[in-house]
C-alpha cells in the first residue's frame, strides 16, 4: 500500500525525528554499576571505599597538571615528578591535561562544575585548603584515611595545623602541597629611614600603627593593603575574632558585632582617618594595591611566601630587601580574651580525588596524589630548584623537613616567621560560612566616613547576612 | 467545454497529498543545513533557560539534585533581598549613565560623517578600528588611566587644579567612571548608523536642499526620522546589554568597593558559584529575564506606537 505524505506532514516528522535525535544524543550514558562511587556520592562523612593495593590492570586517570614544554618557573618540577611516577608505575597511565588557566574563583567555579558530573578529571588540584573543606562539604571529593597507610605513611610527619587543614569532619580529604602562611612584608630600606633597625617588625597594634606612622612619608603610605577584602579577615583573626563560629552540628552564628570585629574595623578607620597612614584607596583589590607596593608607594605589604617566589620574576624585589612577619596581634589576643584563639591564616595547596569515577581510577589517582607530593618528592623538587637556581621561599608540611631545605636563595630571616605562622595557624572557625560578602558592605559603610557608626552598620551587615544567606543555608542543612 | 465541478477530482487531491519531490529537493538542504543550528540554538540557549527556570524552584542540591521543592520561596528571597535591590539599583544607574554619556555619540558621529565632503572612508576606518582592538586590552588601559596615583585622568584634574578623584574606589563615583569611555563612541554602531543614513532617498535630500533646508534642518526633519528604527534596535540591544553587564565591570572593579558597582548578573555569579546557593541564583537569573523582556517588549511597543 503506497503511504501518501503531504509536505506539511512531511516537514512535521522531519522535525520531530530531528528532535528526538538530538534528545537522544543528550540522554545520559548508562553506565554499569561499578563506574559510580555512591558510598562517597552524598554523604562525605560516610567511610571511604577500602582502599586496595594497586591495579594490576592497566588503569588511565585524567589530571589537568600538564606543565608546558617551555616551563622554566618553580612549577616546572611537576613535569619531573610525573615522569618519575610514570616510572615507577607502569601499571598506571596519567593523561595529563592543561590546567585551566583562569583566576582563582573562575577555578572553584570550574572545578565544582566538573566534579557535579561524572567524568570529570580523577584528580583536582586546588591553591587553597579552604577550597578542600568546601568541597568536602559538598560529597565532591573523596575521603583518604583509607589509602594514607597504603600509599602516605609520612600522615603522621606533617605538622599539626596541616594536617588539621586537611580534613573535614575528622575524615581527611586532600594530600597537602606547598604550606601558604599569611604575613606582612616590610620594606627595609624604609624601615632604616625611618630609623628603625632593619630586623624589626611590630608584635601588636600599638607597634603596628607606630611603624605604619614612622613609615608613611609624601612618597609613600605605611600601610596600604585592600581592607575590604580579606586584608580585614587576616587582622580579625590575629585579634582572635572571627564573623561566623560553626557549631557541632554545622549550624553557624554570626559574630559581626562582637567586639574583635568592632576593635579591627576601628583599627582600619583609625588608619584612614585619624593616622592617615593608608592612601585614601582602601577599597582598591589586590592587583592594584601590590602595584602600589610594586611601584614603591607603600612600605608593607600582605604577604604569602609563594607570592614573593612569583614577584621575584616580576618586580626589582629580592628576598634581602624585605622582612617577612606574623601579624601584630590585636588587644583581645594580646589580653587573651578573644572569642576563639588568635591564629594567622595557614593554608596548603591541595590535591584530592574525585569520588565519581570507578573505584581502580579512585585507587589510582589517591596512589598518584600521595607519590607526587610526598616527603620524597618535596625534598627532590627542592634539589631541583636548587639545581636550576631558582629563588623561593616556602614552609614544608612536615615537621622534619625544615624550611630551608625546600627555599633556596632567601636569608636566614625569612625562616623563623614561617615557623612562628605555623605555631599560631588554626582551621577557619566556620569553614562552611560562605556569606562573607555580607560584610564587605558594612565595612564599606565604616570606611566611607569619618563619622560612621561601627556598631551600627555591623549589626545591619549580620541581620543581612542571617535574612539572605543563613537562614536558607541552615533549612539546607536540615534537609 | 465543460463548467469546472465544485468537488476537486481525486486525481488532483492526490497530486496534492503526494510529496513534491521537486519542491522537497529544494528546501531538504535548507532544513538540512539549518538543523545544526537550530538543534544547537535549542540544547544551549533554550534548555539552560527552562533549565534554570525549573532550578529556581528547588533549594538546589548539587550533588543529589534537585533538592527541597520551594516553591517560589527563592523569588520571595530574592525580591525582598537589600542586596537584590542595591545591586539591580547599580545595573539600572550604569545603563543610565551609559545612555546619557554613550548612547548618543555614535549617531552624532555617523551624521558627521555623512556631512563630510573628503576623508569620509578614512574616517570611518578610524571610528572602526577600536571594534578589532580586544576588549580585554581597552579595559585594562582604562583601568591604569583611572589609577589614583599614576592614572592619566589624575594626572590632567592636577593640570586643571582640581583635587584628584578615586574613580574606581569611591562608591559614588565608580558607577560615573564605568561608563566615561562611552563617551568616545565609535565601533559597530557608527557603521551600522551611517550604513541607514546612507539608505535615507538621496531625492528627498535633494529635494529639501532644493527649498534651502540648512544642513540641520536636513537632519532633523528628514535624516533622523528615517534613521530611527535603526536607532530603536540598538536601543533595545544596548539596554539588554546593560542588563546582562557582567565582564567590563568585573574586570575593573570586580563589583567593588563593596557592591557599588556589582551588576544583577555578577550577583547571579555570587550566589550559584560563591554561595553555592544555585536555585536562588537562578530565581535572580529569572528576575532579570523577567525585566530584560519587559523593557524590551515595552520599548518595542513604543517603537510600533511611533511607526503608526
Amino acid at each position: 500500500m503506497a503511504i501518501s505524505l503531504s509536505r506539511r506532514e512531511f516537514l512535521k516528522a522531519a522535525g520531530l525525528t530531528t528532535v528526538l535525535v538530538a534528545l537522544a544524543a543528550c540522554a545520559p550514558k548508562a553506565t554499569p554499576e561499578p563506574t559510580k562511587a555512591p558510598e562517597q556520592k552524598a554523604e562525605p562523612t560516610k567511610p571511604a571505599a577500602t582502599a586496595t593495593p594497586a591495579p594490576a590492570k592497566k588503569v588511565k586517570i585524567k589530571v589537568y597538571d600538564l606543565v608546558a614544554e617551555d616551563c622554566t618557573g618553580p612549577g616546572c618540577f611537576d613535569r619531573e615528578a610525573q615522569k618519575m611516577f610514570d616510572e615507577a608505575h607502569p601499571n598506571i597511565e596519567v593523561e595529563h591535561l592543561p590546567f585551566p588557566s583562569v583566576s582563582v574563583e573562575k577555578r572553584k567555579e570550574y572545578w565544582v562544575t566538573a566534579l557535579s558530573t561524572e567524568g570529570g578529571p580523577s584528580v583536582v588540584f586546588f591553591d587553597n585548603a579552604t577550597f578542600t573543606m568546601q568541597m568536602a562539604a559538598m560529597g565532591n571529593v573523596a575521603p583518604l584515611d583509607d589509602y594514607l597507610p597504603l600509599y602516605y605513611p609520612e600522615w603522621d610527619d606533617l605538622f599539626p595545623i596541616v594536617q588539621e587543614i586537611s580534613k573535614y569532619n575528622g575524615k581527611v580529604y586532600q594530600i597537602p602541597g606547598m604550606v601558604e602562611v599569611n604575613g606582612i612584608a616590610v620594606r627595609r630600606d624604609y624601615l632604616k629611614e625611618a630609623g628603625y633597625d632593619e630586623n624589626f617588625y611590630p608584635k601588636d597594634w600599638p607597634e603596628w600603627l607606630e611603624m605604619c606612622q614612622k613609615l608613611t612619608t609624601a612618597d609613600h603610605w605605611g600601610f596600604q593593603w585592600p581592607m575590604i577584602e580579606w586584608g580585614f579577615g587576616n587582622f580579625l583573626c590575629m585579634d582572635g575574632g572571627t564573623v561566623a563560629l560553626e557549631k557541632e552540628d554545622r549550624t553557624i552564628e554570626l559574630h559581626f558585632a562582637s567586639k574583635e570585629v568592632i576593635e579591627t574595623a576601628q583599627m582600619f578607620k583609625d588608619c584612614v582617618f585619624k593616622y592617615k597612614v593608608t592612601g585614601p584607596d582602601t577599597f582598591s583589590d589586590f592587583a592594584t594595591n601590590l602595584n602600589n607596593f610594586q611601584q614603591n608607594k607603600a612600605a608593607t605589604f600582605n604577604f604569602m611566601p609563594s607570592w614573593l617566589n612569583w614577584l621575584f620574576g616580576t618586580a626589582k624585589f629580592q628576598p634581602e630587601q624585605l622582612n617577612f612577619a606574623p601579624y601584630p596581634l590585636g588587644p583581645s589576643a594580646v589580653n587573651k580574651n578573644s572569642l576563639i584563639k588568635p591564629y594567622s591564616g595557614v593554608s596548603t595547596h591541595s590535591w584530592m580525588v574525585n569520588p565519581k569515577q570507578p573505584k581502580d581510577e579512585m585507587d589510582a589517582g589517591a596512589q598518584y596524589i600521595c607519590y607526587i607530593r610526598s616527603k620524597e618528592m618535596i625534598k627532590k623538587e627542592a634539589e631541583w630548584w636548587k639545581a636550576n637556581e631558582l629563588r623561593g621561599v616556602y614552609a614544608s608540611p612536615f615537621k622534619d623537613v625544615p624550611w630551608n631545605t625546600v627555599s633556596s636563595g632567601v636569608p636566614e630571616w625569612w625562616g623563623q616567621p614561617l615557623l612562628t605562622i605555623l605555631e599560631y595557624g588554626g582551621v577557619s572557625p566556620a569553614p562552611d560560612y560562605l556569606g562573607a560578602d555580607y560584610l564587605d558592605k558594612a565595612l564599606q559603610e565604616i570606611l566611607r566616613a569619618g563619622d560612621s557608626d561601627i556598631q551600627a552598620e555591623l549589626q545591619k551587615g549580620e541581620d543581612r547576612a542571617k535574612r539572605e544567606f543563613l537562614d536558607e543555608y541552615h533549612k539546607k542543612l536540615q534537609g | 467545454m465543460g463548467m469546472p465541478s465544485a468537488v476537486p477530482s481525486e486525481a488532483l487531491v492526490r497530486s496534492q497529498k503526494l510529496i513534491n519531490w521537486q519542491r522537497l529537493g529544494r528546501t531538504l538542504p535548507g532544513i538540512v543545513f539549518l538543523a545544526p543550528a537550530v538543534i544547537a540554538f535549542i540544547i544551549f540557549r533554550y534548555y539552560p533557560l527552562l533549565k534554570g527556570l525549573y532550578m529556581s524552584l528547588f533549594r538546589w542540591d548539587t550533588q543529589n539534585p534537585p533538592g527541597a521543592f520551594v516553591g517560589l520561596n527563592n523569588f520571595s528571597l530574592t525580591l525582598s533581598s537589600d542586596v537584590f535591590r542595591e545591586v539591580f539599583v547599580n545595573t539600572l544607574l550604569l545603563y543610565a549613565f551609559g545612555m546619557l554619556l554613550g548612547f548618543w555619540v555614535p549617531v552624532v558621529q555617523s551624521l558627521l560623517l555623512n556631512e563630510l565632503r573628503r576623508g569620509y572612508y578614512l574616517f570611518r576606518f578610524l571610528y572602526v578600528l577600536p571594534v578589532m582592538v580586544p576588549g580585554i586590552a581597552f579595559l585594562m588601559v582604562w583601568k591604569y588611566i583611572w589609577h589614583p596615583d599614576f592614572g592619566l585622568a589624575n594626572a590632567v584634574m592636577l593640570i586643571l587644579h582640581l583635587p584628584k578623584q578615586l574613580w574606581l574606589s569611591d562608591p559614588k563615583l565608580v558607577k560615573l567612571t564605568l561608563r566615561l569611555p562611552s563617551l568616545l563612541g565609535g565601533g559597530m554602531s557608527v557603521l551600522i548608523y551611517t550604513a541607514a543614513i546612507q539608505n535615507v532617498s538621496l531625492e528627498v535630500i535633494e529635494a529639501a536642499i532644493m527649498d534651502g533646508a540648512s544642513a540641520w534642518q536636513r537632519t532633523r526633519f528628514i535624516i533622523l526620522p528615517n534613521i530611527l528604527p535603526i536607532v530603536g534596535i540598538l536601543f533595545v540591544l544596548s539596554l539588554t546589554g546593560s542588563l546582562l553587564a557582567f565582564d567590563d565591570v568585573w574586570i575593573m572593579t570586580g563589583g567593588g568597593p563593596g557592591y557599588s558597582s556589582t551588576t544583577l548578573v555578577m550577583g547571579v555569579y555570587q550566589r550559584a558559584f560563591v554561595q553555592n546557593q544555585y536555585g536562588l541564583g537562578s530565581a535572580w537569573a529569572v528576575v532579570i529575564l523577567i525585566c530584560t523582556l519587559i523593557l524590551t517588549l515595552a520599548r518595542l511597543w513604543t517603537m510600533r506606537e511611533e511607526r503608526m
